[in-house]
C-alpha cells in the first residue's frame, strides 16, 4: 500500500494528471504481457535495480541486503538505485521497457499495467521452486496475472481497527476477539456512538481523513466496505452490477454517517493520544500506537457488512524487467531476497506483515499469540481479486491494467459520498466511469 | 504632506501584522524542523520552541550517503549547477532575442514578436507531454533538464518593456560614434539595464531551483537528480514523519533565502520597474 502525499498538491495533481496519459499513450502498444525478450542469460555479471525510497530503515535493509549479497558471492554483482517513494511508479512509466533494469520493484496494484504494457517478464522460470512455494497465497495472488508469476513480495499489508481499551472499557463496549466475532457495521456504529457520547468533542473515530480519500487510500482503506458488503469493484471487467448494488449503496451510507463523530486527526495524533478511541487504519500505525498505549492498545477486525468481515492487503513487490538479459541472475538475487534473513530484516524494519511463510511464523509480532496475529490471520484467508466469498478475508485490489482508472474512479465517488453525495449516485458515476474507460480499451485484455 | 504619529503608528500596525502573516509559516517551518514528528503538527503548540533537536537534519541528510540513494550535497549541487545555466544562458539568450525583437528594425518584427509573447499563454503542463516523446532519448542527463528552459517568453517579455524605455537617443548617438548593434549592445544597453537583469535572474532562479515536473519525468539516476524531487522521500510513507519533512524544506530554501538577501534591492527594484513600465 502506498497512499502517497504531494510535494506540492498542485504539481503532484499535475505529474499524475500527465503520468496518466503517458501510460494511455504507453498502453497504445500494449496488450501482450506475454510477449517479452527476457533472456536467460550467463547467470553472471552486473544486475541493474530499482527500488522505492521511503522510510529510511526499509532503504537501509535493502541496502544491506544488497551489500551481502554482493560479498556472498562472486557470480553476480547487484548495482542498486533507490527512486524517492511518490516519484517511482511515474518514473517506471516514463521509462521505454529497454531501458528499465533487470530487476525493480513495483507497487502491487501497478503490476498488471507494467505487465500489459511489456514491462515485466513473469518470473517463474528465473526464481527457485523454493522460493515460489514459500511465497504467502495472499502475496501470491497479488503477484499473479492470468496464471502466471509477475510479482513476488517481502511484506504485505493489512487493515483493521485499532482500540483504546481503556476508553472502550469506561463505555461498557465489548468488542471482537478475533476475526470470528467481528463487529457488524450496526454494532460498530452503535460503538462510535456510544463512544462519541463520552467523549468532550464528540468524536471517537479516525478514519485517517486528513489523507483525503480520493487517492490510494481511500481505495485501500475502504474498499473493505464494498466487499464486505457483497459487492465488488469490478467483476468480469464490468463495474456496473458489482459497484453500485443497492447493498454497496447502503455500507457507504453507514460510512456517511460515521463523519460526524470522525475526528479530521490533521496532527497525526487523535488516536496516540486519546483523543479518539477507534482508529481504522493499517498495520504500518502499529509501532507508533503501541508506543502511546502500550498494554490498552487492542487490535480489532474491520466491521462485518453481511459478506465477513473483510481487509485489503498488498504492497511492493519485486519482478524482472521485461529485456532483462540476464534473467538467471535476476532470479539468484530475488532468491536472496526473499529469503528468511532478508525478509525478517525488512519486516523488522517496518513492521510489515512478512511476505513469506517461513518468515511469518518466526515474527514475534505476527506469529501466533503476537500482537499482530490479527493480521495474519487475516491474510491466511486471502480472495484474491474476484472469487469473494463470505469465507475469505483479504483482498487482492483488481489485478488489471485499467486499475488506475478503477481506484481514480472509486476513490472519487468515496470521497463524494464521505462530503455528502448520494451514495447511489456516487457509486453509478463511478461505475459508468470505468466501464466506459474499459469499452475504450478493450477491457484491458492481454492478448 | 506629514504624516501623524498616530497615523504612522496605524501604518506600522497594519504592516507588522502583514508581515507577521507572511513569516508565519517560515517561522512553523523552521521551528518544525528542529521538533519530533508527534510534536510538529499541533496546532497553535506547534510554533512553541520545544523538544529541539538537530536529529531531523541528521536523519534527512543520512537518507542520501550512499551511491544507491545519492548524496544530498551532489543533489544540490546539481540544482545550483541547473540554475545557473539557466539563468546565465537565459539573461545571454532572452536580452539578445528581446534587443532584435525591441530596437532593431526589420521585417515581420511585430509579427514575431507578437507570437513569441503568444507563447507566454502556453503553459508548461500543456506541452509537457510532448516534450517528453521529443527528447525521451536524452533521459538521465543534465543539459535536458536545463536546455529547454533558456530560452523564455516571459523573460523576454520582461527585457523587451525595460527595453523600450531606453531613450533611443542614447543607441543613435552611440551608431553615430561608430558602434553596430553588437557593441550599443553590449557597452551601452547592458550596463543601463542591471535592474532588469536582476530581476529576470531571481525570478528565473527561483522557477529553476524549484522545477519539479520536468525533472520527474526525465530523470531516475541519483546522479543527475536535482533536489526538490528528493523530497517525496519523506512524504511517500506512512506515518509520514513530519519533522524530517520540514527538515528537508528547510534545507531545500536556504540558498533561495541567501540569494534573495544579496539581491533584495534590485529584486524590489527590478518587479518594481518592470510592473510600472508593464
Amino acid at each position: 500500500m502506498n497512499p502517497g502525499t504531494p510535494r506540492s498538491r498542485r504539481t503532484a495533481a499535475t505529474a499524475a494528471a500527465l503520468a496518466l496519459p503517458l501510460a494511455a499513450l504507453a498502453a497504445c502498444g500494449g496488450g501482450s504481457g506475454s510477449g517479452t525478450s527476457a533472456e536467460q542469460g550467463s547467470g553472471t555479471g552486473t544486475i541493474t535495480v530499482w527500488a522505492h525510497q521511503g522510510q529510511a530503515s526499509e532503504a537501509a535493509a535493502l541496502q544491506n541486503a544488497v551489500k551481502t549479497f554482493n560479498s556472498s558471492q562472486k557470480k553476480v554483482k547487484v548495482k542498486l538505485t533507490l527512486i524517492p517513494d511518490t516519484d517511482y511508479t511515474k518514473t517506471i512509466t516514463a521509462t521505454d521497457a529497454a531501458r528499465l533494469p533487470d530487476v525493480m520493484e513495483f507497487d502491487g496494484p501497478t503490476m498488471a499495467n507494467f505487465v500489459y504494457n511489456k514491462k515485466l517478464a513473469a518470473i517463474g522460470s528465473y526464481v527457485s521452486a523454493k522460493t515460489l512455494a514459500n511465497a504467502t497465497p495472499a502475496i501470491k495472488a497479488e503477484g499473479s496475472v492470468d496464471g502466471r508469476q509477475y510479482g513476488l513480495g517481502m511484506y504485505d499489508s493489512g487493515l483493521g481497527v485499532y482500540g483504546n481499551k481503556k476508553l472502550l472499557d469506561a463505555a461498557g463496549i465489548t468488542y471482537p476477539k478475533g476475526l470470528s466475532d467481528a463487529w457488524t457495521a450496526a454494532e460498530f456504529t452503535d460503538a462510535v456512538k456510544k463512544l462519541a457520547a463520552k467523549d468532550p468533542d464528540g468524536k471517537s473515530l479516525d478514519l485517517q481523513e486528513s489523507n483525503g480519500f480520493a487517492n490510494e487510500w481511500g481505495t485501500y482503506g475502504f474498499a473493505p466496505v464494498v466487499w464486505s458488503a457483497g459487492g465488488s469493484l469490478l467483476k468480469n471487467g464490468k463495474a456496473q452490477g458489482a459497484l453500485d448494488t443497492p447493498a454497496v449503496a447502503s455500507a457507504l451510507k453507514t460510512f456517511q454517517s460515521w463523519k460526524k463523530y470522525t475526528d479530521p486527526n490533521t496532527d497525526g495524533n487523535a488516536f496516540a493520544k486519546g483523543r479518539v478511541a477507534l482508529s481504522w487504519v493499517g498495520h504500518w500505525m502499529y509501532p507508533a500506537y503501541g508506543k502511546a498505549l502500550g498494554k490498552d492498545l487492542v487490535v480489532l477486525p474491520l466491521p462485518d457488512f453481511g459478506n465477513g468481515p473483510k481487509t485489503g492487503q498488498g504492497s511492493w513487490e519485486w519482478g524482472i524487467g521485461a529485456n532483462t538479459k540476464n534473467g538467471k541472475a535476476a532470479g539468484a538475487f530475488l532468491d536472496s531476497l526473499l529469503d528468511d534473513t532478508n525478509v525478517t530484516a525488512m519486516t523488522t524494519a517496518n513492521g510489515a506483515p512478512p511476505g513469506t511463510r517461513s518468515a511469518l511464523t518466526k515474527s514475534s509480532l505476527y506469529k501466533q499469540g503476537g500482537p499482530l496475529q490479527l493480521f495474519a490471520d487475516q491474510l491466511a484467508k486471502p480472495c484474491g481479486d474476484r472469487d469473494i466469498t463470505k469465507t475469505c478475508v483479504a483482498v487482492t485490489r483488481p489485478v488489471t491494467a485499467g486499475y488506475p482508472t478503477v481506484t481514480a474512479k472509486f476513490s472519487q465517488a468515496l470521497s463524494d459520498v464521505y462530503g455528502g453525495a448520494d451514495p447511489k449516485t456516487a457509486l453509478a458515476k463511478a461505475a459508468r466511469a470505468i466501464d466506459q474507460d474499459f469499452s475504450d480499451n478493450d477491457g484491458y485484455q492481454l492478448q | 504632506m506629514t504624516r501623524t504619529p498616530l497615523r504612522r503608528f496605524a501604518d506600522y500596525a497594519v504592516l507588522g501584522v502583514l508581515a507577521f502573516v507572511f513569516v508565519l509559516p517560515v517561522l512553523y517551518l523552521i521551528l518544525g524542523s528542529f521538533k519530533p514528528s508527534d510534536q510538529v503538527l499541533n496546532g497553535l503548540t506547534g510554533f512553541l520552541p520545544t523538544h529541539l533537536s538537530f536529529d531531523n537534519y541528521r536523519a534527512v541528510l543520512s537518507s542520501f550517503d550512499s551511491d544507491a540513494t545519492g548524496y544530498f550535497w551532489r543533489f544540490m549541487g546539481i540544482s545550483l549547477l541547473l540554475a545557473t545555466v539557466v539563468v546565465l544562458g537565459g539573461l545571454i539568450v532572452n536580452s539578445m532575442a528581446a534587443y532584435g525583437l525591441t530596437r532593431l528594425r526589420w521585417r515581420g518584427q511585430g509579427a514575431v514578436f507578437a507570437l513569441v509573447l503568444l507563447l507566454m499563454l502556453v503553459p508548461f503542463e500543456a506541452v509537457a507531454v510532448p516534450l517528453f516523446y521529443l527528447f525521451n532519448d536524452q533521459r538521465n542527463t543534465v543539459w535536458i533538464q536545463a536546455v529547454p528552459f533558456i530560452a523564455n517568453a516571459f523573460s523576454l517579455y520582461q527585457f523587451s518593456t525595460f527595453f523600450r524605455a531606453i531613450p533611443p537617443s542614447i543607441e543613435e548617438a552611440a551608431r553615430i560614434d561608430g558602434a553596430g548593434p553588437w557593441r550599443t549592445f553590449f557597452a551601452i544597453v547592458v550596463p543601463m539595464s542591471k535592474p532588469v537583469f536582476a530581476s529576470v535572474a531571481i525570478l528565473t532562479f527561483l522557477t529553476q531551483w524549484g522545477a519539479f515536473l520536468w525533472p520527474v519525468l526525465m530523470v531516475s539516476d541519483p546522479a543527475v537528480r536535482p533536489l526538490p524531487l528528493e523530497m517525496s522521500v519523506f512524504q511517500g510513507q506512512m506515518p509520514v514523519d513530519w519533522g524530517q519533512v520540514l527538515a528537508f524544506g528547510v534545507l531545500l530554501i536556504l540558498p533561495v533565502l541567501i540569494v534573495f538577501a544579496f539581491f533584495q534591492r534590485w529584486f524590489v527594484q527590478g518587479v518594481a520597474g518592470s510592473a510600472v513600465k508593464g
